[in-house]
């Protein structure tokens, strides 16, 4: 009978059912034993769907017994990992009212055919209709919303608005603590009760700067509070975390000793916290490689990464050579939840004490399913494949502008 | 409702996460389920100050799972067929019997995934993280509907055996 319902249910999940097994399907679940099976399908479905999903993966191992065979499984096996499940929500309900005002250049509505107009001061945003800024909307109690130019929102019930994409300034008045002013995005529902404070919508994460008072920031996998000065981002799958706004500046100075690789094996844990790596035996079939790679550094990890990171190397190098860049991302709050592995690859010229700067803009994901943008980076790794000769690297750090 | 309550309340939302994501996943198709969710979660919130603590937060948060399966289901660019009313109700009567801390084992799910041999994670990951059908994974593997459904159920019994045996070990 098991079987016959573990049948049914692959059949209904599929839509495929038909009139006679959904006739049969009520009836076996009316047996409170068959209701428990059909119960556990249903919770497994949902714990594959998450542990499916980019947040469940765990870091990979990170010490390798033959590291010339993990580096290059790192660069290529892992490529293929799923790619981030961006949630993306459309809400169109019945809402509070809010009237346009302080309508910039270029602000425009976007009606429910989808047909664009210019923004009118005074009108009310209606349902099913979309602001576009730089405009202002009103709400009945006078709590204010400022959409930047780009920004988009509409009504929701859900939230008091809803911003798709932008950036939001929101004045709340003081309001009853029982029906709290509240802006959802994409990945976060904020709830205040009198405050100012800025929300950004981005296509990976949001971000939550509040300037006064104090907001209540949730989303489905945690909630947490917010004071003035703090600022919070959320994507999916992400607990909402602090964002430090001042740069994050990490750098490891290899000069004493220098880190220099030779023929054969040189390993083992520097001091200074690195391990370099050099493989030359090609006689196996494996492909010559020196690798450097930092230790894993605990919570919050060596650097936030933003969009204006750089990372910045001197090296010295016998011969022009192509070399990789990895960093290895994860959760800012556990440095065990690995989400992603970015790589760049440089090409460097022979010379000795060459400063090389790899903008994010060269970066691109290579491993990993998780989130990219505002995860801490837990490890450094520099990779050459075939024999750039000697290789000497004399200090690694990551910098903003 | 106090302060306290609304944090139970969203507490039990986010400790059940996987059960309700697969009531919903009952009610709707695979593409339609992570909006119902989101959707389900942002009203839950903003109805939390209504809820009274003395009813059962599951039901209450189900009830509005199901309310909003209808909307999404009403929206969808598609029609989309929602289980009969009486197949409905037995779903929810299924959930509703869950004794506490009967998914507690879950959390060695991750683990036991990354025991499974490549094909079954890939056969995995296509049903329930792509939403593929039975029928296209068939024709992708060459194999028959009926095939594919047996080799899912051993796969998910393998993943309940190392569950069974990882909770055993850890109590």
């Amino acid at each position: 009978m098991s079987a016959r319902l573990d049948e049914l249910f692959e059949r209904h999940r599929d839509g495929a059912t038909t009139p006679t097994e959904i006739a049969e399907l009520t009836a076996l679940l009316d047996d409170p034993a068959m209701r428990r099976v059909w119960r556990q399908l249903m919770t497994f479905d949902g714990a594959l769907r998450e542990a499916l999903a980019p947040v469940a993966w765990t870091p990979p191992r990170m010490a390798p017994t033959r590291p010339v065979v993990w580096a290059w499984s790192l660069g290529a096996g892992l490529a293929a990992v799923a790619a981030v499940i961006a949630v993306a929500l459309l809400l169109r309900h019945d809402a509070a009212a809010l009237r346009i005002v302080e309508v910039g250049a270029d602000a425009t509505i976007v009606d429910r055919a989808g047909d664009r107009h210019p923004a009118v001061n005074g009108a009310a945003l209606g349902d099913d209709e979309s602001a576009h800024g730089p405009l202002t909307l009103v709400a009945s109690d006078g709590s204010r919303f400022a959409l930047d130019a780009g920004a988009e929102a509409r009504r929701d019930i859900a939230a008091t608005l809803r911003l798709t994409h932008g950036r939001c300034v929101v004045a709340a008045e003081p309001r009853d603590p029982s029906t709290p002013l509240t802006v959802s995005t994409p990945h976060l529902v904020v709830s205040v009760i009198g405050t100012r404070f800025t929300v950004t919508a981005g296509d990976e994460r949001s971000l939550v700067a509040v300037e006064h008072g104090r907001v209540r920031v949730a989303t489905p996998v945690a909630t947490t509070e917010v004071g003035a000065g703090e600022v919070v981002a959320a994507s999916p799958g992400v607990a909402p975390h602090p964002v430090t706004q001042a740069a994050t500046r990490w750098r490891l100075d290899l000069r004493t000793p220098v880190h220099r690789a030779g023929d054969g094996w040189v390993g083992g844990d520097a001091s200074d916290g690195a391990t370099l790596v050099h493989h030359h035996d090609s006689d196996d079939g494996t492909v010559p490689i020196h690798l450097l790679w930092t230790a894993v550094v605990p919570a919050p990890g060596l650097a936030r990464v933003t969009d204006d990171l750089r990372f910045v190397a001197h090296l010295s190098l016998a011969r022009e050579h192509a070399i990789l860049v990895q960093l290895q991302l994860g959760d800012p709050a556990d440095h065990q939840r690995w989400f992603a592995n970015i790589q760049a690859e440089v090409a460097v010229g022979a010379g000795r004490e060459q400063r090389i700067v790899v903008p994010w803009s060269a970066f691109a994901r290579v491993a990993g399913p998780g989130p990219v943008l505002d995860t801490s980076i837990y490890r450094v790794l520099i990779l050459t494949g075939g024999d750039p000769g000697e290789l000497v690297v004399h200090d690694l750090s990551l910098e903003r502008p | 409702m106090n302060d306290d309550a609304d944090d139970d309340l969203l507490r039990w939302f986010l400790a059940n996460r996987a059960p309700l994501l697969g009531y919903l996943r009952a009610l709707l198709p695979h593409d339609l389920v992570e909006d119902a969710f989101q959707e389900t979660f942002l009203v839950v919130h903003r109805k939390a100050a209504s809820f009274d603590a003395q009813r059962d937060a599951g039901a209450w948060v189900r009830g509005i799972a199901r309310n909003v399966a209808r909307q999404v289901a009403a929206k969808a660019t598609r029609a989309v067929r929602l289980p009969p009313d009486q197949l409905a109700e037995r779903f929810e009567l299924a959930a509703a019997e869950a004794e506490p801390g009967e998914d507690d084992d879950l959390v060695h799910l991750a683990s036991c995934l990354e025991r499974l041999d490549v094909p079954a994670r890939e056969l995995l990951r296509r049903r329930y993280h792509d939403g593929d059908a039975l029928d296209e994974l068939a024709a992708a593997s060459g194999r028959s509907p009926g095939a594919v459904q047996v080799a899912l159920s051993r796969v998910r019994a393998a993943l309940a055996t190392c569950i069974e045996r990882r909770r055993k070990a850890t109590t």
